[in-house]
């Protein structure tokens, strides 16, 4: 027959256990929770580690190609460039004795293409002057190319007329 | 004379009596303490089956992080020092050309039908130069 005392003993053992099970558990369920916690800032810290990583290349790359790229931008034309690129290629013209008008003077934005300076000139003087002049028009040191040229000979006379469309490709980085 | 069947009965009552000996021990120590060892015994056990199986999860964890390649600017050197090296000597040819008078221009002496250029779209009108 069991006593009071037995009976008080035995709910206080049962009761331990069942907490200490209860922590027990808990406690394991709290280590996994944590576990899927790790999990994801281990790969934040990859991730983090990774775009360091990324940026340190990108910027030795940035540095070591400082100087190329500052020279080739050069070569690249910027919309506030316009007026000075106009009168160059005027003087070009004068200097081979080559009447010159600029017809027309746009932004365009080809399609696949970056956006360029489309410029219509009309070039009148002798044959070999006209012919030096659209020679040197071509070489310009920018990135245009003549798009489109019709050259015609002015009947009664000796001199030759040129309808000539450059295309200068803008940079757009300065702009 | 003793009768033997008052012997044997004599010998049952002693023994019942002896199986009817209650047990006045309310606690048995052995027994509790050997359960509580076991119930322990137990617990470690599953803990530790448990905890082995969490340091095997995790012992070999890989994180595989993939930067967006696609998205990220790459520099071509060589065709950039190649860009670079066309356009100095467009500049230089440019140059010479604008500089030097007369211009050493190389001009057909005949006859042309069509002037020639590095234009994607070339006219000439049918009349000669």
């Amino acid at each position: 027959m069991l006593t009071k005392k037995t009976k008080i003993i035995a709910s206080i053992s049962f009761s331990s256990l069942l907490l200490t099970g209860f922590a027990v558990f808990m406690l394991l369920f709290l280590i996994k929770q944590q576990g899927a916690t790790l999990e994801k800032q281990l790969v934040a810290t990859a991730t983090v580690t990774a775009q360091e990583q990324l940026h340190r290349d990108l910027a030795r790359v940035a540095e070591m190609s400082e100087a190329d790229r500052a020279a080739l931008q050069t070569y690249f034309l910027s919309e506030s460039e316009t007026i000075d690129f106009l009168a160059l290629v005027e003087d070009v013209a004068k200097k081979q004795n080559t009447a010159i008008t600029t017809d027309a003077l746009q932004v365009v934005e080809p399609e696949n293409q970056p956006r360029a300076l489309e410029i219509t000139l009309s070039l009148e003087g002798t044959k070999r002057n006209l012919l030096e002049t659209i020679q040197i028009i071509e070489t310009l040191p920018y990135a245009s190319y003549v798009q489109n040229l019709n050259v015609s000979k002015v009947t009664e006379s000796n001199q030759s007329k040129a309808a000539l469309t450059l295309y200068v490709i803008l940079n757009e980085a300065y702009d | 004379m003793i009768d033997p069947r008052d012997i044997l009965k004599a010998a049952k009552a002693a023994v019942r009596a002896d199986q009817g000996y209650k047990e006045r021990h309310l606690i048995h120590p052995k027994r509790e303490w050997l359960m509580g060892l076991l119930v322990f015994t137990a617990m470690l056990l599953v803990a530790s089956v448990w905890a082995a199986w969490l340091y095997n999860s995790y012992k070999d964890v890989r994180v595989e992080v993939s930067t967006n390649t696609e998205s990220v600017p790459t520099l071509q050197t060589a065709m950039m020092g190649d860009v670079l090296e066309y356009y100095r000597q467009r500049e230089a040819r440019f140059d010479q050309m604008y500089n030097s008078t007369p211009l050493q221009v190389s001009v057909p002496t005949t006859t042309i039908e069509t002037a020639a250029s590095t234009t994607t779209s070339t006219t000439t009108s049918s009349q000669d130069l």
